[in-house]
């Protein structure tokens, strides 16, 4: 913009002096020559004097100037304004091109897609994905008893935070090939399961984790004599036999009146500990995984 | 006597009627041929004019309004307003002479002046026959920006994946994403992308119901792919674009 503001002031001095120079070379040409003497009583040689006063000073300037000095001083003039002149009406005129560049660069200015973030969504990983995926079967066997009962409180116990899910692992019912089988199976039948298990009790035989259905339905006797409740006896029983297929033996009492292992066989006997449904922090390991 | 010999001296003029009338009509038909010459003239003269002004009309419309980088109107509206103030200019053939003159198409020289019209108000036309799909790209790439926007945002971080597969399957079926212009292969690759990202969102919220890693990864892996087709949406809209303003810039330097 400086630039054009010099430019500027150039072109308008350069005008000034040009029409200041013909104004003199007219008026020492007329009004001062000898052959036109007549016309320097006319206004404009009035005007003229009065603006032009300084080329009285030096009289042998009329003399000097003859017709041929006042055409090349006039062409010379000219020609100096011609070529002040051409450059300057050259600078707002833009070629073709560049308004051919211009208009495609508008035209594609408006581009909507562009910045649009099409990066993925940070999905975060849900709780489950890092734990350990068990799955279990649930079914029943030679029993009238509600399975759907049994498998809704296993699934809640197995995931609750106060049992095995503690391990990493994340329990999930599957309707065949699970890795273990939960059956709630008549008390007479357990014996069909392994040589090892009794009618009276629930047991563990290879990946049958076998809940004997009177203790489902009635506990133990000396859970209930102790005062356990019912439900608590089902977490218990359920994490037990749980525990021995996640690769848990018996376990005895630490102390009277201390939390019970949950691997000792709390259906049984006591021995002294308190009601313990839930695996104690040493019992949190397993040979599975 | 004197009497006779003026009535004598007048008789002429009197006496031939015929005379005067020839010379009227030849003047009035001098003067009707001098009248239509001069028209005709004035006629040929205008189309010449005119061909030249709704070209360079156009032509000083265009870099005025396209030529400054800097402007807070929309391009498509700035094209459009090129497009009906060249229409209204140019509703009429302006080629086209009253019948009164049009015979004289006849002589080469001013049939080469309708010519030469024609030509100038034909690549005045294609001129805006190529504006008038890039007003129609730009408003549909518009539309569809806004919905992609507005889906995207809404599912940047979701934690309900069936809700997430939802928004996505609304945007592939929305009526925003047009498919009647050049911007229709855009259109379909939106869809497409957006049905993709929706069956990946949808096998996501499977994942996460059956607690199934596998399928979890795999619907993850599906949904990043998906989200990576969009970015191939978005440059193939940019090259429709130049495509649409390379044949703007070819027919506006022929103006």
């Amino acid at each position: 913009m400086l630039y054009v503001n010099i430019y500027i002031s150039f072109y308008l001095l350069c005008i000034y002096s040009c029409t200041y120079s013909f104004g003199a070379i007219l008026y020492i040409s007329t009004c001062l020559n000898p052959k036109f003497r007549f016309k320097t009583k006319r206004p404009i040689c009035e005007t003229g004097r009065f603006y032009l006063s300084h080329a009285t000073k030096y009289p042998t300037l009329e003399r000097v100037m003859s017709v041929k000095k006042l055409v090349f001083m006039g062409t010379t003039a000219l020609i100096g304004l011609v070529l002040v002149t051409l450059p300057f009406m050259s600078i707002p005129a833009l070629s073709k091109t560049e308004h051919s560049e211009a208009i495609a660069a508008r035209l594609l200015s408006d581009q909507p897609f562009v910045g649009l973030s099409t990066t993925p969504p940070d999905i975060k990983k849900p709780d489950w994905y890092n734990k350990v995926t068990i799955t279990y079967t649930v079914s029943k066997n030679g029993t009238t008893a509600d399975v759907n009962e049994v498998a809704s409180l296993a699934n809640a116990t197995l995931n609750d935070s106060r049992g095995w899910s503690q391990l990493g692992a994340n329990f999930k019912q599957v309707a065949s090939g699970g890795m273990f089988n939960l059956i709630l199976s008549q008390g007479s039948l357990l014996p069909t399961y392994s040589s090892g298990c009794s009618a009276d009790w629930s047991c563990r035989a290879g990946n049958n984790v076998v809940i004997n259905t009177d203790r489902w339905t009635g506990a133990s006797t000396a859970w209930n004599s102790g005062g356990g409740t019912l439900r608590d006896y089902r977490h218990m029983v359920v994490n037990h036999e749980v525990g021995h297929w996640l690769g848990h033996d018996h376990a005895s009492c630490g102390g009277s009146g201390q939390p019970a292992p949950l691997m000792q066989q709390q259906s049984i006997d006591l021995m002294g500990c308190t009601f313990n449904p839930w695996p104690l922090k040493g019992e949190l390991f397993t040979s599975r995984f | 006597m004197k009497i006779k010999q003026r009535a004598q001296r007048s008789k002429p003029t009197l006496r031939h009627p015929k005379r005067v009338i020839i010379i009227s009509a030849v003047a009035l038909v001098l003067l009707a041929v001098g009248s239509y010459a001069f028209m005709s003239y004035q006629n040929w003269n205008d189309l010449e004019k005119r061909s030249g002004e709704a070209s360079a009309a156009l032509k000083s419309k265009i870099e005025t309004t396209l030529g400054s980088k800097e402007s807070s109107t929309p391009v498509a509206d700035q094209i459009d307003a090129i497009v009906k103030d060249f229409e209204r200019k140019n509703g009429e053939n302006p080629c086209e002479s009253p019948r009164l003159y049009e015979w004289q198409t006849a002589f080469p020289a001013l049939k080469s002046n309708k010519t030469t019209c024609e030509q100038k108000l034909a690549n005045a036309r294609a001129t805006i026959d190529t504006l008038k799909p890039l007003s129609t790209f730009l408003k549909d790439q518009a539309r569809a920006t806004t919905v992609l926007m507005a889906t995207i945002d809404a599912t940047k971080a979701p934690t309900d994946y069936t809700a997430a597969s939802a928004s996505w399957k609304t945007l592939s079926t929305s009526g925003e994403l047009t498919q009647t212009s050049d911007f229709t292969p855009i259109s379909v690759s939106i869809i497409a992308s957006a049905e993709r990202i929706s069956t990946a969102y949808a096998e996501l919220a499977t994942a996460n119901k059956d607690e199934t890693r596998t399928a979890f990864d795999q619907a993850l892996e599906k949904l990043n792919v998906a989200y990576g087709t969009l970015v191939t949406v978005t440059g193939s809209s940019q090259v429709e674009q130049t495509r649409l303003v390379n044949a703007i810039i070819t027919v506006y330097e022929k103006l």
